[in-house]
């Protein structure tokens, strides 16, 4: 028989079956939310918006993990850096003679063509998701301007980005009712609206007095006029840079941006560094005087001993490196391995022979050697110096390249002790730069001729933008028609984009379509 | 005498006293036997023995103490028989007087070979093997002892055809990855269900006790596995622990066990011993300028010994002697040491109360010196307790706690030493810091060879505590005897804490700053709740038919949290501590619970045993399944056709003969995360994630199996199967356009079929009193493709790093390794864009197409000088002699390059007993799976693979140090590191001889030691493998949760063979 005790046990564990068994099986997700949690007010959707810049940040400057994005490849493509290390995709973008970017699916070094295109659509859905829930969800913000114009400016950003980067965008944003039905446009169309965002976000700047929180743009704080400024800079950026060659470049409206770049920064605009760990981590160009070699075309047109002209001369496979003479005392002190103020020789290779020796070179970096040390300091985004050479490169287009000389002639003298140069550009025995390489490709003249006055503005504009954002050098040396013959012009839509728009894939460069002539 | 030995076992000797009475009558020339019936080998009671006196009706059944009585039985001369299931029949003769008791005791001896063995995973209850309609292996204590191991993985490999395990890192205390029947899931979990003594885990096998373990019942197909439910698609692995079951009253076994081990590295990754720098006749490594470089140097400021300007590594070949000391980085450092285990375990019968409690402790060193060992303590307590006359309890329980020093693999440490070369010394000392070890790797490559991982790893500690607690309580109520009631609440909690410190001030690679050291806290909380209300009834209808019905309702919560802090600035050294960190400390947190329920009903029923079947049906809920498909169904159908029982069947020497079928339905659960739409947040920046799907349903796996199990002469059995899965609904993490905004969806979107050939065989050549000499042959082979894939081909991403090399593609097979091809001929050069000109190519000792110029062969290089030259074909630039990528557009550039899953794999065991003397072995081995060799893919871009290595290499082969980068093809996945996994591995060896009570000293028998046993055992002791890696066992564990199918060798701590002596005690 069974006793009482053994029946409250049985009893017992039915009933602890039972309410078991009642338990509801809609289980929430404590960890990451859905729309209408995540959303769940209007600070959410602030929270959600204004992270973005972050992400900007983090792809054109390629913080934290260099995979991910385009700079060491944009800087591979434009021989600004010279890497045969398969990370980044540089050894492909830099190889030669120059081959098409591989775009299949399974590419090793994938992300560094693909992330910009997936991080900024995405970032352009979180806004519009964002933006549209306020309507949807009946949101109050505490502050609708200052939202509206952050959302705009980062609308602006992003596809202004992808306009340079690629030959196709999506223009997404907070009117599109089904994203699934968008359909590509040209990369100019892209980077129209991507002007229209911007002006819309400097409308509502001017029109409204607001503070944008520490967080937003970097670690400062700025106020709505100071986004009037950034948001000109950038599209002053955007429209010199948006060509794909000599004759795009041109066509640019170049009193539009005077006219930016005069509404825009007056101090450099950039980002305090908050060190190893911290939310606005070591960039890219932290690397410059670190790891990387800094490419002989780059430095190359200083050269005055020859071996340039040699080099260039040489098939790619046999040539090998060599030391470059030139009073320019931003690049050497003199002496064949003495430093330079931006340069320094080093007794080593980064890179590997036996992937190709036109990788090698000696010379490193000291832009940013400081932020590569420590992971603290200043990363600047915009430069002043950027927005003069802007202003300086539309001078020279527009018909008074006399005012162009102080931009051009201000590193030039004061740190490279070089002769200034003159509306005709620079001339003497030892003229710096010279007509050689892609460089000298671009100004049709000679080989080895002194440089014209274009010429020289992209020699020192190139000193002075050298890794200050994705594409410094890369988006002018397009412009110029000083990309080597078969580099990509731009990035293909990411091949698994592509598989699921039911798009064939395809690529640039290797002297196929989107390649440089 | 009647000696009852529980209130239990009353009614069955009341009974067996009637029968005694009913078939004897009542007779002045008659007396009694009585006597108890043991196993042979374990001294343990048989109950249920049939006890018999030849044809006279006169017998009965052993209580559970083993215990019979015979009343009325014949004065005389008697022959008494014993026969129970398994056993070989025992006979006695026993001479019986009028009116006296003769006492007889039997001790029997199990058959080699049986189908009577009781299998209790997957049905409806206890249930005879030959009784099953499809197929639950079961391996008992006997053959798992027999060289005793340290984890289950041990226990399991090579023994089971359709069973691979893989244990992808040999670092201590690694949880190994199983599969039954191959993959079945594209990204899910391909492992199976772990039931420890009805318990159902997630939580792992490493950390238990094999010693605790009386048997292993593996269930491996889906239809087997139906009972349970969605998240046996893998198949079943039911552990069944010691209880002290089958214990006479009083009777009390303590067993002590102690087994030592001395590990080993057989095999290593191959390195190159040479070097192509250019040096002068005084040993000095010389610069571009051929000036002496002073050592340490970074990056290549070496010159090459090129025969030119020292830059062309065209023309270098990797064939000089080191100059002084040189040393095999992976040989100094990989070290496995020794492993001791020590078991001390009780077991008995005390009132009724069974019960077994033991005791382990298990240190092992690492394979890395320089790392502290692993320790495990774990003990175990089991209790069956009878209640009430038709109530019982019993109760398992488990706890482990250990500790581990983790060495990091997949980079880290073990990739740093496969960068340095023999020239290195990585033990050098650190001028900074008195007793440390200088961060400055290979002195002349620091650039490429990095931080000396020595240096790290001394400086960095990884440290993991572990503990696991596993309970579980059945109440079973039998208040008819055709019915019992039981209740099961189990319990299994595992708490896992990591902590990593690096410490500051430590001299750093190029920098001139110091470490500032870092701290990283984890902290996980795992803990799963079931509980269950059975009904049982055991009918028989009529004379022949026979109806077992179970009826279960269950409910599950697995509930899971997580804690992680770090932080970088340490302002001292040696202080381990958050709260000092100087840097913005990142901290995290998770939460998640999984709910369900369901309710099955099994019916098996028996038509004069001959005719066996089941049905089965199943409803599950889960929280896991969107919220449109929270219940699923899965069901079964079961049969088989027991023909040798037959009357009419007279084929005297086939005692079993069994076609079989079963087709049935189980499912691969999705993860917790899967049916949600997430925005994740990180550091206050919300991010659109997963977009999330209420429509989403466990994967459905439907499998169909035919089988044949066949007895011959009670000597050799048989079993085959064929089996066809299709396993459905695939969940799959399918990339959205990015103008989505979010990045993926889980769906059900794809469908894995296969078909798997099993094949047992087990024979027991000689199988008599003093000898027995058994063998066991398994084969299977499982071939598996994606049928079905609705989204595009995509690469299974190795979570938070780029090197994938594995990819799936509709059509393609379940762990293929996926990339591009070299090419191979003319064929190739054509189809990928080249040159047309095929005869200025020639094809090398790689099996590679190569571009040689016109007239000459690939073995010209050095003769002509051609090495480190161009050629044009076709408008196309060529390296002379080197392999050729192919075009970006050729097939040949995504090209499937190879599989992970073997064509057939295959064991031998044979295990010879003589008396007390015992010998056993194992060979277990593979055919026809490949591994991607990542490590040596890394090792071949700096030339330190063991195949750059040209001294003594005659010219016409040599190759220089940059046709190996290459290779290497700036790491992209290729052809030439897909290398044949092939294995023949002598898994298990074991000598021993067990010292019978009688022979032991007096001491030893005063001490109540009644049997000793001397083991001389080795595991793993030879590998015959063509793999130049350190083992063919390898893979990564994050390519759907198995690296069975993810064997991608990816810098892993490599596995070891053994050799050890292991002694038991018994009291």
């Amino acid at each position: 028989m069974i006793d009482s005790r053994s029946l409250r046990a049985v009893a017992a564990t039915t009933a602890l079956l039972a309410m078991g068994a009642c338990s509801d099986l809609a289980v929430p997700n404590l960890n990451e939310p859905e729309r209408d949690r995540a959303l769940a007010s209007g600070a959410d959707v602030e929270s959600l918006v204004s992270g973005q810049y972050r992400t900007y940040w983090n792809l054109v400057q390629g913080s934290g993990d260099y995979d991910g994005s385009a700079a060491a490849a944009l800087d591979a493509l434009a021989e600004s850096i010279v890497s045969n290390s398969g990370n980044d995709g540089t050894q492909d973008a830099g190889n030669l003679p120059a081959a098409a970017i591989p775009n299949i699916v399974g590419y090793r070094w994938g992300r560094a063509f693909r992330e910009p295109w997936l991080t900024q659509n995405r970032g352009l859905s979180a806004i519009r998701v964002g933006l549209r829930a306020i309507d949807e969800l009946g949101l109050s913000i505490s502050d609708g301007p200052r939202l509206d114009a952050f959302a705009k400016l980062m609308q602006g950003l992003f596809h202004g980005q992808i306009a340079l980067l690629y030959d196709r965008g999506f223009i997404i944003d907070e009117t599109v009712e089904d994203v699934g039905a968008l359909e590509l446009q040209p990369y100019g169309q892209v980077m129209a609206a991507a002007r229209g965002y911007l002006a819309q976000a400097r409308t509502i700047a001017q029109a409204n007095s607001f503070s944008l929180p520490a967080g937003w743009l970097g670690p400062a704080g700025y106020s709505s006029a100071d986004l009037v400024k950034i948001a000109h800079s950038y599209e002053a950026r955007f429209m010199a840079s948006v060509g794909r060659d000599p004759a795009e470049r041109a066509a640019v409206d170049w009193n539009g941006v005077i006219s930016h770049v005069n509404s825009g920064v007056t101090a450099d605009f950039g980002v305090q560094l908050d060190g190893p760990g911290g939310i606005w981590g070591s960039p890219y160009k932290a690397r410059s005087g670190v790891g990387m070699s800094i490419g002989l075309s780059f430095l190359g047109p200083a050269d005055q001993s020859g071996a340039y002209i040699a080099w260039e001369n040489t098939n790619a496979a046999d040539r090998a490196p060599f030391d470059i003479d030139t009073d320019d005392r931003r690049i050497t002190d003199g002496t064949p391995h003495g430093p330079g103020v931006l340069t320094v020789w080093r007794n080593f290779f980064s890179n590997q022979p036996e992937r190709g020796t036109y990788y090698l070179s000696n010379y490193g970096g000291h832009w940013f050697f400081d932020i590569g040390e420590t992971g603290f300091g200043f990363a600047p985004e915009i430069s002043v110096q950027e927005m003069n050479f802007l202003v300086a490169e539309a001078n020279i287009r527009l018909g008074d390249p006399a005012a162009a000389l102080p931009t051009i002639n201000a590193s030039r003298v004061s740190l490279g002790h070089l002769p200034a140069a003159t509306v005709d550009g620079v001339s003497g025995a030892r003229c710096v730069p010279r007509a050689i390489g892609p460089l000298g490709k671009a100004s049709g003249q000679a080989v080895g001729a002194c440089g014209d006055l274009l010429t020289t503005l992209l020699y020192e504009k190139r000193l002075a933008v050298f890794q200050l954002t994705a594409g410094s050098v890369f988006y002018d040396s397009r412009g110029f028609g000083a990309l080597r013959t078969g580099r990509a012009i731009h990035f293909a839509i990411p091949g698994e984009d592509l598989q699921l728009l039911d798009i064939p894939i395809y690529s640039f460069g290797g002297g196929g379509p989107g390649s440089a002539s | 005498m009647l000696v009852v030995a529980s209130r239990a076992a009353q009614p069955l000797l009341v009974s067996l006293l009637l029968m005694g009475l009913a078939f004897t009558g009542a007779s002045a020339q008659q007396g009694v036997i009585s006597g108890t019936v043991t196993d042979a080998e374990s001294l343990r009671p048989l109950a249920s023995a049939q006890v018999f006196i030849g044809a006279t009706g006169i017998g009965g059944l052993t209580n559970a103490e083993g215990g019979f009585i015979l009343l009325n039985v014949p004065a005389g001369q008697i022959e008494l028989s014993v026969d129970r299931l398994g056993y070989r029949t025992a006979t006695q003769v026993v001479q019986v007087q009028a009116g006296g008791t003769a006492v007889v005791d039997f001790a029997m001896n199990q058959m080699a070979i049986s189908m009577e063995e009781i299998v209790v995973t997957g049905v409806a209850g206890d249930t005879p093997r030959s009784q099953v309609p499809f197929t639950v292996e079961r391996l008992d204590v006997a053959e798992m002892q027999r060289v005793p191991v340290a984890s289950v993985r041990g226990l399991l490999q090579g023994k089971l055809p359709g069973v691979k395990v893989i244990q992808g890192s040999g670092q201590a205390g690694s949880e190994p990855s199983m599969q039954f029947r191959g993959p079945t899931s594209i990204m899910g979990m391909q492992a199976p269900l772990v039931v420890i003594d009805g318990v159902i885990t997630q939580g792992g096998i490493a950390d238990l006790n094999t010693q605790d373990i009386a048997s292993m019942e593996v269930v491996k197909g889906a239809a087997a596995a139906a009972l349970y439910g969605s998240r046996a698609q893998a198949g079943v692995l039911q552990i069944i622990t010691k209880s002290g079951a089958g214990m006479a009253e009083g009777q009390s076994e303590v067993t002590l066990r102690t087994t030592y081990e001395e590990n080993s590295l057989e095999h290593t990754l191959g390195t190159n011993k040479s070097h192509p720098w250019r040096m002068d006749g005084s040993g000095n490594f010389l610069d571009f300028n051929g000036s002496p470089v002073t050592l340490p140097t970074r990056g290549r400021s070496i010159a090459l010994n090129d025969g030119g300007s020292g830059t062309n590594g065209g023309k270098a070949f990797a064939d000089q002697q080191y100059p002084g000391p040189t040393r095999d980085p992976l040989r100094q450092f990989f070290d496995p040491g020794a492993r001791m285990t020590t078991n001390l375990a009780v077991s008995g019968n005390a009132n009724g109360t069974q019960y077994f409690v033991s005791g382990a402790y298990t240190r092992e060193q690492g394979a890395i010196t320089l790392k502290d060992p692993m320790t495990q303590l774990s003990v175990r307590l089991n209790l069956t307790q009878p209640l009430a006359e038709n109530l019982n309890l019993r109760l398992t329980s488990y706890y482990s706690d250990r500790t581990r020093d983790l060495v990091e693999e997949q980079g880290g440490f073990v990739r740093q030493l496969t960068f340095a070369s023999h020239f290195a010394d990585l033990l050098n000392p650190d001028p900074d810091e008195p007793g440390g070890i200088s961060h400055i790797g290979d002195p002349i490559d620091v650039g490429n060879a990095g931080t000396n991982p020595v240096n790290r790893l001394v400086n960095t500690t990884i440290a993991e505590g572990r503990s696991r607690f596993i309970g579980g309580v059945d109440v079973r109520y039998d208040p008819l005897s055709w019915l019992d009631i039981t209740g099961n609440v189990s319990f299994d909690r595992i708490d896992t804490n990591e902590s990593e410190y690096q410490r500051p001030g430590l001299s750093q690679m190029f920098k001139t700053a110091k470490t500032i050291g870092s701290i990283r806290e984890d902290q996980d909380v795992r803990e799963e709740f079931n509980a269950s209300l059975t009904a049982s009834s055991n009918r028989r209808i009529g004379d022949n038919f026979t109806l077992r019905t179970r009826a279960r309702w269950l409910v599950e919560r697995l509930d899971r949290s997580g804690f992680s802090a770090q932080g970088t600035g340490l302002p001292v050294d040696q202080v381990p501590r958050l709260g000092i960190v100087t840097g913005t400390p990142n901290i995290d947190s998770f939460r998640q619970s999984i709910r369900s329920e369901g309710f099955f009903l099994i019916n098996q029923f028996s038509y004069n045993e001959r005719y066996v079947g089941d049905l089965l049906v199943r409803r599950d809920g889960s929280s896991l399944f969107g919220e449109a498909e929270r219940w699923q169904t899965y069901w079964r159908v079961s049969g088989a056709w027991r023909v040798a029982q037959e009357p009419w069947f007279n084929v005297g020497w086939i005692n079993e003969l069994k076609p079989r079928y079963s087709m049935g339905t189980s499912g691969g659960r999705p993860s917790f995360e899967a049916q949600y739409q997430t925005f994740g947040i990180s550091r206050g920046q919300i991010i659109p994630q997963t977009l999330g799907n209420s429509d989403l349903r466990p994967e459905l796996a439907t499998e169909q199996e035919f089988g044949i199990d066949m007895v011959i002469g009670q000597r050799l059995q048989i079993q085959a199967s064929y089996v066809d899965t299709k396993v459905e609904d695939q969940l799959l993490l399918v990339p959205q356009t990015s103008a989505q905004g979010f990045e993926a969806q889980w769906r059900n979107a794809g469908r894995v079929e296969s078909t798997t050939y099993e094949l047992g065989l087990e024979a027991a050549i000689v199988d008599n009193e003093d000898m027995r000499w058994t063998a066991r042959i398994n084969m299977d082979q499982t071939k598996s493709f994606i049928a079905e894939l609705n989204m595009p081909a995509f690469e299974m991403t190795n979570p938070g790093r780029s090197r994938a090399r594995m990819a799936i593609r509709e059509g393609g097979r379940v762990g293929s390794f996926w990339g591009f091809q070299f090419l191979r001929n003319c064929a190739d050069l054509a189809s990928s864009g080249g040159g047309r000109d095929c005869g200025q190519f020639d094809v090398n000792d790689l099996g590679q197409l190569v571009y040689v110029g016109a007239g000459n062969t690939w073995q010209d290089g050095v003769a002509k000088g051609l090495w480190g030259s161009t050629g044009t074909v076709d408008g196309k630039t060529y390296k002379w002699g080197f392999p050729i990528e192919p075009d970006a557009g050729s097939d040949l550039a995504f090209y499937e390059l190879g599989n992970s899953q073997p064509d057939l794999n295959a064991s031998l065991g044979q295990d010879f007993q003589w008396n007390n003397f015992g010998v056993s072995f194992l060979l277990d081995g593979e055919w026809g799976a490949n591994i991607y060799n990542m490590s040596e893919q890394w090792q071949c871009r700096d030339w330190h693979c063991a195949a750059a290595d040209m001294a003594g290499v005659e010219d016409a082969l040599k190759k220089p140090i940059t046709f190996f980068g290459a290779l290497q093809a700036r790491n992209q996945p290729n052809s030439h590191f897909v290398e044949s996994a092939d294995f023949i591995k002598l898994r298990e060896v074991s000598i021993r001889y067990t010292v019978p009570g009688d022979r032991l000293p007096n001491a030893l028998l005063q001490a109540g030691l009644t049997q000793a046993t001397i083991n001389f055992i080795g595991r793993n002791l030879k590998t015959w493998t063509d793999y130049k890696g350190f083992d063919p066992e390898v893979g990564v564990d994050s390519f759907g949760g198995s690296a069975v199918v993810g064997r991608v060798d990816e810098w892993f701590v490599p596995n070891f063979r053994s050799v050890g002596i292991d002694v038991e005690l018994i009291f």
